[in-house]
Order: C-alpha cells, then structure tokens, then sequence
C-alpha cells in the first residue's frame, strides 16, 4: 500500500466533483492527488446530476454571457449585477472587477481577445468536466432513466447549448424506490434537518424528504422534489463502509452521522 | 454495415463536395427495413447518425448537420423527430432538399408540406429509386461558408503532406514548406461561420503565430498542430469527448492556457454554487 493511502472507499458529492473539474488548475491538481489517497471512488450520479444543474449550467450561462458581451469586466458586471441580493458572490464580483482594472493585457491583446481567451478555456472546462463524469472515479453508480446526461453541444452562434438542464420533464424519478427503502433513515434524516439552522436549502430538504416520507405509488416524485433533497441522497445512497467525502462537511457530516456513515473533507 | 461505420466515412470537405450535395432525406417510421433497402440503392450514401435519445435537441443537431456540410441522408424513427427535423434543417439551410418517406403519405403530406418538405414518397423500390434520382439532380451552390471551409480543407491537406514528411525525418521541416500553408492559413484566419470548435483550433495558432511575433513554432508544435488538423478532419462533427481531446493537446502544447483571472472568476463563478460552500 502507498504511503499515506487511506484504506476507504470514497463516496464524492458534487462540491468534489466541482474541485476535480472546474476550479483553477493548481486546485484542480491539487484535488486530484487527495483523491488518489482512498483506495477506491465511486462518483454518484446524483452528484452529476447536482453538477449540471448547478456549477455545469453556470459555466455555460458565463460562457455564453461573454460571448454577448466580449469583454470580461462588462461580462462580470451583469452578472453581479443579477446577483446584487447574494453577498457572497458580489463580494466577489467587486474583488474580480479590481483585479480588472488593474490588470495588464499581453503586448498586442485587447480586452476582447482577453474575453475569447477566458471563454475558449470556459469551453474546455465545460467539455471536459463533462466527460470526466466518467473517468474521475473508478465506478460511478448507474445511470438514471429520468436524467438522460445529454452533452453539452455548441449551436452556430458558438453558444454552448446544456438541454436538459434536470430530468426530463414529467418523469418519475427512478431513485425514488431506492431512496424509500429504508422509510426509517427518512426520519433520522428528517429530525436533522429539522434541527439545523433555519436556511432555505434545509426548508426545501425538510419539504423534499417529507414528501418522500410521505410518498404514495400513485405520486409522482419529480425533478423540484429529487433536488429538493440534495445532501440527504449522499447519506441515504452511499455503500455503509464508505464514507462521503466533501468540502462541505458541516451540512453532510451530521447527515451522515444520523445514518452511522461517515462524511470526511476532501 | 451499420450508420456509425458509414458516417465516419465523411472525412473531408473535398470528399462531401464532390459527391454533390447539400440534401437531406428525413425517413420517418421504420428506420431500419428502410435503410437497408436504401443502401442497396444507394451504394455510395453517407449516413449521419443522429443518436435516438437526442432528438430532441433536433434544432442543435440540425445546426451541426447544416455546419459541417454532411447533409445527406438522415434517418429518424419517429415521426415528430422527423419532423421536428425538417423545420430545423428548413429554417437554417431553406435550399437543403428534404424528403419524406412513409407509409402513409395521406396522413403526413399536409404537414410535411406545410414544413417545406421537397419530396413526399412511399417505400416501394420505384419510390425510392425516383427519390435518388431526385437526389442526384440536386444541385450544389458553393455559399461562402463552403468556400471558407474549403480553404481549411487545404489548410489540412498540406499540413498532412507535411506531416508525411516529419514521419521520415524531423529535421526536414524547412521554411518553403511552411510557406505553403500561408495563402490557405490566411483564408482560414478568415473563417467566421465554422463554430467555435474549429475556432477554437484557429484561434490557438493565431495566438501563437499572430500574437507572438518572433516566437517560431517548434517542429514537434507543427506536428502536434498537424495531428490536430488530422483528427478534426476524420471524426467532425466532434463530440465531447474528441472536442476534449483536442483541447487537451492544445493545451500540453501551451497553446491553450489557463488564463490569470481564472481562479477569481471561477471562485465568482461557484461561490454562490454547490462549489463553494465551505465550513
């Protein structure tokens, strides 16, 4: 065994996925060698599914933003501008708009050269996070009859096309047996949330399993439901002997400790 | 012979051009007997794979379809694929000759004609054997965008003459052989209307020959260069993976590189995402 190798099988989320894929290279690399300490991964596809929806979709909405506006500061000021109500993220955008101003463009590079630049290397990342779903772990668990992973493609207009971005409109959700096996760890999983922080994720999570708790044949368990769950389908799907590793420990460790699991950070 | 084997028979521009077209036959129903009979007819026929599940994303297909050239024969199973089809490919490329070909002519003749359908025909061999006539007589009109492809189908030829003569010896990459690439480079600079995956390879060697002035491309850059070419030309309309790959050798050559900004940028990007959340 190397040294150093942890004898676990790793469990990713989606926050794992995004450091493996979309972060700058340096985090990226980075990322990857505290992978290869677990002796086996597995990539849920769940967490694919988180991806796209979230991290995916906004790298295609940026690249297609950029191209509109071909230059990176203008880019960068609709986009906080859209995002005025989140603080996070206009600290952000304020930070990113001074790094701007100051920066120094390479002898005989406009600004809109810069912007290609900066999207040609979105549209990598884009392309390439995306056929990574299947090489980054040594199995991922099995593809979903509702969630057809269609792949991101470029329309004429060089705009990457992401459709669809969830499930496929009025399917059922082809987790849901798995997910209401164990009717039990619902309610384990259902106490936590109810007991953490008053946040809206952990409303739409208490909603979500709830519904689960609650879920007829009859019913249909659709994509605002199944996303509705987020960290709670980590917890309730990862093998017992695994633990679930994140960047996000403080929502998954108590989930999974509800469960006997375990939650580690990447 | 199945449809992937014949598509990947499309390799160039020059090879599309010459077999004449800008056509496209939507088959709807039946896809399979249908095709068989097709081939025998039609030995030479290029066959575009259009994956079942995706079409849906009729419009994004059409697009690339209508891109790239290769419209020739098109085969959909279902009836609202064909036709969401026809009304893509219509919209994007009016003069692409579309045909249907169904059992039930009566039933579909209205719409197909309503959406711009040239021909409408049933399956008996007399049938189809006029509908190949059909297809023969469709004449091809060179737009710009085909022109411009051309000059990157150049561009690619003699990169690839080149690139036998680097598998013989590396030192043998001299200056004049270089210089034939310029008048064909030049037109490819030019390009606006190929998308961005060729773009993409475009704006690499613009980088690194335009913007860096004095800086000459070393022989295993060329060849790297030359692969590239190479591949877009055997499995376009890339797909992810390949549209991937060859980001990737861009990138190793240092064509491609990460950007200053990118850390912030993708920090602004996920912050407020699943990316970010922290403890």
């Amino acid at each position: 065994m190397a040294s150093g190798r942890r004898v676990t099988e790793a469990f990713l989320d989606t926050t794992v996925f995004v450091e493996i894929t979309l972060r700058e290279h340096q985090r990226r690399q980075a990322a990857l060698e505290r992978l290869a300490r677990y002796t086996a991964t597995i990539l849920p596809t769940y967490a694919i599914k988180e991806f796209r929806a979230g991290p995916l979709d906004t790298y295609v909405w940026f690249h297609n933003l950029l191209l509109q506006e071909r230059s990176l500061a203008a880019a960068v000021a609709r986009s906080a501008a859209e995002a005025a109500f989140r603080p996070n993220r206009l600290r952000t955008a304020v930070e990113l708009h001074a790094h701007l101003l100051k920066e120094k463009f390479p002898q005989g590079e406009s600004p809109g050269q810069s912007a290609r630049r900066m999207r040609l290397y979105l549209r990598k990342l884009v392309y390439k996070s995306w056929d990574m779903r299947e090489t980054v772990a040594a199995r991922r668990t099995a593809r979903l009859g509702c969630f057809p992973e269609e792949c991101p493609m470029a329309n004429l207009d060089g705009q990457i096309v992401l459709r669809p971005i969830g499930c496929v409109r009025r399917a059922n959700c082809s987790l849901v047996d798995e997910l209401r096996s164990a009717p039990e760890q619902i309610g384990l999983l259902l106490a936590v949330v109810e007991s953490g922080p008053d946040k809206r994720e952990n409303r739409s999570r208490a909603k979500a399993l709830r519904y689960l708790q609650n879920f007829q044949d009859s019913q249909r368990f659709g994509d605002r439901s199944c996303r509705g769950l987020g960290d709670a389908v980590f917890a309730l799907t990862a093998p017992a002997n695994a633990c679930i590793l994140t960047t996000n420990l403080k929502d998954h460790a108590p989930l999974a400790e509800a469960l006997g699991k375990r939650a580690e950070r990447l | 012979m199945t449809m992937h084997s014949r598509a990947q028979e499309i390799e160039t521009v020059g090879q599309v051009q010459q077999h004449g077209v800008i056509r496209c036959v939507v088959v709807l129903e039946d896809r399979d007997a249908v095709r068989e009979r097709l081939e025998d007819l039609l030995k030479d026929a290029y066959w575009v794979p259009i994956p079942e599940k995706d079409w849906r994303q009729c419009r994004v297909w059409a697009e690339r379809l209508v891109r790239y050239f290769i419209l020739d024969i098109v085969l959909f199973e279902e009836l609202s694929a064909g036709f969401h089809a026809l009304e893509e490919i219509k919209s994007i490329a009016p003069d692409a000759f579309c045909a249907i070909v169904t059992e039930d002519i009566s039933r579909v003749h209205r719409v197909a004609q309503n959406l711009g359908a040239d021909h409408i025909c049933g399956k008996s061999d007399a049938e189809l054997r006029d509908l190949l006539r059909r297809l023969d007589n469709v004449s091809v009109v060179l737009t710009e965008r085909e022109r411009a492809l051309l000059a990157f189908n150049e561009v690619g030829q003699r990169s690839l003459a080149i690139s036998s003569l680097l598998e013989n010896d590396e030192t043998v990459l001299a200056e004049h052989q270089l210089i034939t690439l310029e008048p064909p480079l030049a037109a490819a600079f030019a390009l606006t209307g190929l998308g961005d995956d060729f773009a993409m390879l475009i704006d690499a060697l613009r980088f690194a020959l335009v913007n860096q002035p004095g800086r000459q491309l070393s022989t295993k850059q060329w060849r790297l260069w030359l692969e590239v070419l190479d591949r877009a030309f055997t499995v376009h309309p890339m797909d992810c993976s390949t549209a991937t790959d060859l980001a990737d050798r861009l990138e190793r050559a240092g064509w491609i590189t990460e950007p200053p900004d990118f850390g912030l940028l993708a920090s602004f990007l996920l912050d407020d995402g699943i990316g970010e959340k922290s403890d």
